[in-house]
């Protein structure tokens, strides 16, 4: 293996990796964004999202684009129900309020997970084929992780620049009281938001079992690489969480390439420390000048 | 960290629920009968196992395992001989939390066995991260423990604490020699960075080379991780024959996926793993087409295995397959009842008669090391993959 096919192999390596992590930090950062606290059962709707197309994919032998297509309603819609049951009725209650029933959803979330398929690695058995580019070799499913996840970003970001219901969300991130007041039906959005966020969440969970296995204690290491990459990107903004997860799987891959794999999980976290310390307001986010402004 | 013959998904979720719901009648049923009938004539002895999370399926291979000895134990007349002759054996099951992370409800679990339930003699566990901060706790505690796979030699030192498995100081060299003796000689090393993966990683990495073996790349890598394509590229890199995997089902299996769909498999490399597992197998499919494994070697032919293959099949169905960790774990609690026919149920009459203890069991021989409670069998089977089943390539045995 020479060192442009090396460079190459490590470069689609980094590219996949953040695709999955970006899809996640998206939907993290819309629902963050707008409620202001760290939602750590974001990462189990990932979790969700691969198991209900593992019931329906392989469980119910039902065609994969289909299940999938099913996982993510289904997973977004959940994203409802959790949002009405588990953070509507602390609203104005303090910021830890919400953050511990988060805490607690995830465990919840993971022992349903564990009750119903058990502890083992699954996976969905779909096809995939090698694809030869410079002597390295990228596979037809990281292809699709990178198209979809580029393709579903990109929509992400039209929906919330051009589309009305985009722009009533963007405006609710910004001041929900003032949104209220204008006569926004601020519950509604709110619940809206629970749904992007939580089909995003699910589309990861299903390219990451394209790829990998998905398993019942996947969201931890995901939301914990998802809360570096929206910190390192800026608080409260899509692109810089896009920019955040890129830059946290590059950090990981090369950790792993030119250090220890060891301590994978510590590379992003070093990252992000380095890069609080130069820019404390993140790679994209806004001065607090800017936002007044 | 060591192979096992299948895992809980292969009994389909029906069955699982189906062994879950028996496994847990019994328990309550037991549990009622004791305190009707039998609640002076039993001897309780602790079983800690995870029984949820994410390794959960060892703690149902290990509730297999020893819900089938005490049923055949009791049915047999129970205790025969010592001063706890004619009482009943009846085993107390804690969940120890293995896989958390943390070893609280392992601490948790232990304290309340012997405090509550007032055992002297605990058997379970998996992981050396939990077994190590429980063993001088037991050892304060008066209770003699018998654990079932954590490797780790710092657990020698604590004269009431036995294991089933071998420690990382006999498994790293035999995992050299079979190795070498499958005919790699160049090879890639990855290890999983936890207790029981630096120590048998510190005992291989010299056997393999004092027996003439070249290390190309020794590569630590994380417990639990989901992604290994960069590990993966750096083995293709190293120009090694061989990719030598010391890690838990989890981690192999992803590594195993994402070396197939990089072409990273035979006949360009060699996989060689130590994790033995048919439900893996099964999962993996062709990502494990022409590798090797390695697993204590099951004495089959003799009459403790084959009287217990009998009874495992009457209780779990002929489809269930028999793991590693199911055989180990009867042999736990068959060593416990043992001891306490010879010592009594006294915390130095049960140490005294394990330090001495010499019998076939199911998974192998139980010997106990006198000076530091290790069990000293640790003959391996090496297994290749062919058309999805492991064919026995040889038998190492590094007593000879």
């Amino acid at each position: 293996m020479n060192t442009s096919t090396i460079v190459i192999q490590l470069a689609i390596n980094i590219v996949a990796a953040g695709g999955a992590y970006a899809l996640v930090a998206a939907g993290y950062t819309i629902v963050h964004s707008t409620l202001k606290f760290i939602n750590f059962q974001h990462g189990y709707m990932v979790a969700l999202g691969g198991y209900v197309t593992y019931a329906l994919a392989v469980n119910a032998r039902l065609n994969f684009i289909l299940s999938a297509v099913i996982a993510v309603l289904v997973v977004a819609a959940s994203g409802i129900v959790i949002e009405r049951v588990g953070y509507r009725p602390l609203r104005r209650a303090s910021r830890m309020a919400p953050l511990l029933v988060s805490l607690g959803l995830t465990y919840v979330l993971q022992s349903i997970v564990l009750f119903i398929w058990g502890p083992a690695y699954q996976s969905f058995d779909v096809p995939t084929q090698p694809v030869m580019i410079g002597g390295a070799v990228i596979t037809t499913n990281e292809i699709l992780m990178v198209v979809l996840s580029l393709v579903a970003l990109l929509a992400l970001d039209l929906f919330l620049r051009k589309s009305k219901l985009g722009i009533a969300m963007r405006a609710l991130s910004d001041n929900l009281d003032a949104a209220a007041i204008m006569g926004i039906d601020t519950d509604r959005l709110i619940s809206g938001i629970f749904v992007l966020a939580s089909g995003l969440a699910a589309l990861a969970g299903i390219l990451i079992g394209l790829e990998f296995y998905i398993q019942p204690t996947m969201g931890f290491p995901i939301i914990i690489r998802t809360l570096a990459a929206v910190t390192l990107g800026g608080i409260g903004n899509i692109q810089g969480a896009i920019v955040g997860s890129y830059v946290i799987a590059l950090v990981e891959n090369l950790g792993v390439w030119f250090f220890s794999p060891a301590y994978r999980d510590a590379y992003p976290y070093l990252i992000l420390i380095l890069a609080l310390v130069l820019r404390a307001r993140g790679l994209l986010g806004r001065a607090p000048r800017d936002r007044a402004a | 960290m060591h192979s096992r013959a299948s895992s809980i998904v292969s009994f389909g979720r029906r069955t699982l629920l189906r062994t879950g719901g028996a496994l847990g009648a019994s328990a309550l049923l037991g549990g009622a009968f004791g305190r009707t009938a039998f609640s002076a004539e039993t001897v309780q002895v602790g079983s800690m196992s995870p029984l949820t999370g994410s390794q959960a399926a060892y703690g149902t291979f290990i509730q297999q395992g020893q819900s089938l000895f005490a049923e055949q134990f009791n049915e047999a007349g129970g205790f025969q001989s010592g001063p706890e002759k004619g009482k009943r054996l009846a085993v107390l099951y804690e969940d120890d939390g293995e896989g958390t992370g943390t070893p609280d409800a392992a601490l948790s679990a232990f304290r309340k066995l012997v405090q509550v339930n007032g055992v002297k003699a605990v058997t379970g566990v998996v992981l050396s991260s939990v077994a190590l901060p429980l063993a001088p706790i037991a050892e304060s505690a008066k209770c003699v423990f018998v654990a079932i796979d954590p490797t780790t030699p710092k657990l020698s030192q604590y004269k009431n604490f036995f294991r089933i498995t071998e420690t990382s100081d006999t498994a790293g060299p035999t995992y050299a020699a079979c190795v070498l003796k499958a005919g790699f000689k160049n090879i890639n090393f990855l290890w999983v960075n936890d207790p029981a993966g630096v120590g048998t990683h510190e005992k291989f990495i010299p056997a393999y080379q004092a027996l003439g073996g070249k290390v190309a790349l020794d590569l630590a890598i994380s417990a639990g991780a989901t992604d290994f394509r960069t590990e993966i590229t750096k083995c293709m890199a190293s120009g090694a024959d061989c990719n030598v995997l010391l890690a838990h089902e989890g981690e192999i299996l992803v590594i195993m996926k994402q070396a197939t769909n990089l072409g990273f498999v035979a006949p360009k490399t060699q996989w060689f793993t130590n994790y033995y597992s048919d439900e893996m197998l099964q999962k993996g499919g062709a990502a494990f087409e022409n590798s090797y494994a390695k697993q204590y070697h099951v004495p089959r032919e003799t009459e403790a295995y084959q009287n217990f293959e009998r009874a495992f099949r009457a209780k779990y169905g002929p489809s269930t397959e028999i793991a590693y960790f199911t055989m180990a774990a009867y042999d736990a609690l068959d060593a416990i009842a043992k001891a306490i026919e010879i010592g009594g149920y006294d915390f130095d009459g049960m140490n005294a008669a394990l330090h001495n203890l010499n019998f076939q069991g199911v998974s192998k021989g139980i010997h106990f090391n006198a000076e530091n409670g290790d069990n000293v069998t640790t003959a391996q089977d090496v297994f290749k993959v062919v058309n999805g089943k492991y064919v026995v390539q040889f038998t190492y045995d590094p007593a000879g």
